[in-house]
């Protein structure tokens, strides 16, 4: 796996988004930005440098759910692996977000090590 | 805060309602139909006129209940209007997320700065031989701690929804007080603020975190529950 890609990480929290980011930096990943609801997202993701997105569900203006589906319809971005990170946990929704087509699904709170796994697993798939 | 009266109407209510009732048996005895049931639409009319008052009665007395909170709490008479309690009480929930936010930014600070200094000491090739691994010990451990700050985003989507709570609650009170004023003309209570429907559930509207999280089947207990549904559906 490249460690150079460019990751958005989407959450409105300020605190959830900081743990993300320093998290995957332990990972070896250091090209990591930053949105704070699927709104602010969508025009970083169109303007095309995103490899992958990390986004929560619950967000005002925009939802992660939403901002999956938007960006699973754009031809450009519907290749983008998409790494749901949320507190919602109902199977109702979890498939909900499998329909929609997400790569990966971690509810919250989450450790380290389930982050990596998951990590892991979305590009070994793609990669193999 | 003013005394209410809530029991008064029910009693005059029995009242009319047995002056309206021997009239009824009358009539009937007489067989004047017609004045018969115009005594039943009447009491009919009665029943609501009484149970609009008995709303009035009740609303007026939450109102003056909030009002009275916000006085105790110290609000100025000048703001106490639209239900100022309310407001308050989500002004100071947005205040702990803000807080909390606050403390947990200042966690990561530190966790930061620990792993800048663990690296510094890593670094050290004159080290002892139990070194390392503490050192990678510690590192899980701070690690650890930087998750855990995770509870900011968890906590603080809770609190949203318990103020979500009381706008809705506030919304609806302000139309309750609305249709009291408009049916029993309580001249008192006047709030302009327009009530905004809540919507229906929507399986894609999020929930938040589940207060509850053994609430049977439909709740995904942790990331195990995850994996296996995701399975399930060919992940």
């Amino acid at each position: 796996m490249r460690k150079d890609i460019r990751i958005l990480v989407v959450d409105d929290f300020s605190t959830m988004r900081r743990i993300i980011k320093n998290l995957l930096r332990d990972l070896g990943f250091s090209n990591v930005i930053e949105a704070d609801d699927g709104k602010t997202a969508l025009p970083i993701l169109k303007q095309g440098s995103v490899d992958f997105l990390v986004t929560d569900w619950n967000m005002p203006g925009m939802t992660g759910i939403d901002l999956l589906k938007e960006v699973r319809k754009d031809p450009n971005l519907a290749a983008i692996p998409v790494l749901m990170v949320t507190a919602e946990a109902k199977r109702e929704q979890i498939i909900v977000a499998a329909q929609a087509g997400v790569n990966g699904y971690i509810v919250k709170p989450f450790t380290a090590a389930v982050l990596k796994e998951k990590i892991d697993k979305i590009f070994e798939r793609l990669e193999g | 805060m003013p005394g209410l009266k809530t029991g008064q109407p029910t009693e005059s209510l029995e009242a009319l309602l047995q002056g309206k009732a021997q009239a009824l048996v009358k009539v009937l005895e007489q067989g004047d139909l017609s004045t018969a049931m115009a005594l039943i639409s009447e009491l009919q009319e009665a029943r609501h006129a009484a149970f609009y008052r008995e709303v009035g009665y009740l609303t007026r007395g939450l109102h003056e209940a909030i009002k009275s909170f916000s006085a105790d709490i110290g609000v100025p008479e000048a703001q106490r209007c639209q239900l100022p309690a309310m407001n308050d009480a989500s002004e100071r929930l947005d205040y702990v997320i803000q807080l909390t936010e606050q403390a947990a930014h200042d966690t990561l600070d530190r966790v930061d700065r620990s792993l800048a200094l663990l690296d510094q000491l890593a670094a050290r090739q004159d080290l002892p031989a139990e070194a390392p691994p503490k050192l990678k010990q510690v590192r899980g451990e701070l690690t650890e701690i930087l998750v855990g700050q995770g509870f900011q985003d968890i906590t603080g989507q809770l609190i949203r929804r318990v103020m979500q709570l009381l706008t809705q609650v506030e919304n609806q009170l302000v139309n309750l007080m609305e249709m009291a004023a408009k049916v029993d003309r309580l001249n008192s209570v006047q709030l302009e603020e327009v009530c905004s429907v809540a919507s229906a559930p929507d399986p894609e509207r999020a929930e938040g975190p589940q207060v509850r999280p053994a609430d049977g089947a439909a709740v995904a207990r942790n990331q195990d529950d995850v994996d296996d549904l995701l399975s399930s559906l060919g992940f």
